[in-house]
């Protein structure tokens, strides 16, 4: 993955769905945990959610908002959205070109 | 719950303590979540991140902080200074050992000095301040036990040797990796020390060492009590 996932090592992943799953709009941990078990299909365990949350928000592509009762909800940043934009488009010409490649091949 | 929220490192419970809880107590964690949140653990003690300042992060302040630099730094030049004496210490012709008497006396010095200076640094540091507290406190019995008969003295020594080494662990863990993992080192060097040969000279990493951690107090300090 391109920067800034590619230094998030084991996170990069996590952090996308996370990602992704702030683009429709601000939301607390467990919100995004089970929207990203809708998106990817797996679940994704408390300590990854946090380890990937934190991350983002050290770097400036979500932010905290005021907590509701003991739930904090996290947005998407401008410098998020431009982010996720650009690695969902990378990652849309990779996904074109092994279609592509693949199609070819059939018989 | 909160017991799996024990097992991260007080900056990030801090930050984000309140949250995980709610979160963790919304959905009983299943085995392999618990899993997943003691990784995530290691990996928060391993790789702290927090946004924005960190709550504990700011170290030493005004006189204070440069008293305990000043402590390292003494502690670290009593290591070193005992080192040189032991190494040119007379040999007693009639045991066939090196009169190291003086630089003994030095060497128990050094452990207590260091193990002020370790005591009054502990609380500054973000990451398990608690237990770097406790491994100042068993440098300064070690220290004291070192002065004893032998084989006090050995049980004193070594254990010097292991709670500095914990101490350089958890320094470096508060992003003080490089002076941490020099202090671990060095007090690891140290046993290898033999005050009848060139040996007697393995002192002296461990004298730098602690006087890098009084340089990092220094640095750590607020600009306006440097000045």
């Amino acid at each position: 993955m391109n920067q800034p996932f590619g230094e998030l090592g084991r996170f990069a992943e996590p952090s996308l769905y996370i990602l992704v799953s702030l683009s429709a709009g601000p939301k607390h941990g467990y919100a995004i945990m089970t929207d990203v078990e809708e998106i990817s299909g797996a679940p994704m365990g408390p300590g990854t959610l946090y380890g990937a949350l934190a991350r983002l928000e050290r770097r400036g592509l979500i932010e905290a908002l005021e907590p509701e009762d003991r739930r904090r909800p996290y947005r998407l940043t401008g410098l998020g959205a431009t982010t996720l934009q650009a690695q969902l488009q990378s990652l849309d010409g990779f996904v074109r070109t092994g279609l592509a490649r693949l199609s070819e091949k059939a018989p | 719950m909160s017991r799996l929220v024990r097992l991260y490192p007080p900056a990030w419970r801090q930050r984000y303590g309140d949250e995980f809880i709610e979160l963790i107590a919304q959905r009983r964690p299943s085995l392999v979540e618990r899993v997943d949140i003691a990784r995530g653990a290691l990996d928060a003690w391993l790789n702290l991140q927090v946004a924005g300042p960190a709550p504990r992060a700011a170290p030493e302040a005004g006189s204070s902080g440069r008293l305990t630099a000043a402590v390292a730094i003494a502690g670290g030049g009593l290591w070193i200074g005992a080192g040189l004496v032991l190494f040119a210490a007379p040999l007693n012709q009639a045991l066939e050992y090196k009169e190291s008497q003086g630089g003994a006396i030095i060497v128990v010095a050094a452990m207590v000095v260091t193990a002020l200076a370790a005591f009054a640094a502990a609380r500054a540091l973000p990451v398990s301040s608690r237990t770097a507290r406790v491994a100042s406190i068993a440098m300064l019995l070690g220290g004291l036990l070192t002065a004893m008969p032998w084989p006090v003295l050995m049980v004193g020594f070594f254990g010097y040797i292991l709670a500095t080494t914990v101490f350089g662990v958890i320094v470096a863990l508060s992003r003080g990796q490089v002076v941490g993992g020099l202090l671990a080192v060095a007090s690891l060097v140290l046993t290898s020390l033999n005050t009848e040969d060139e040996r007697a000279l393995l002192t002296i990493p461990i004298g730098a060492a602690w006087i890098a951690v009084g340089a990092l107090v220094v640095r750590r300090a607020p600009a306006s009590a440097r000045a």
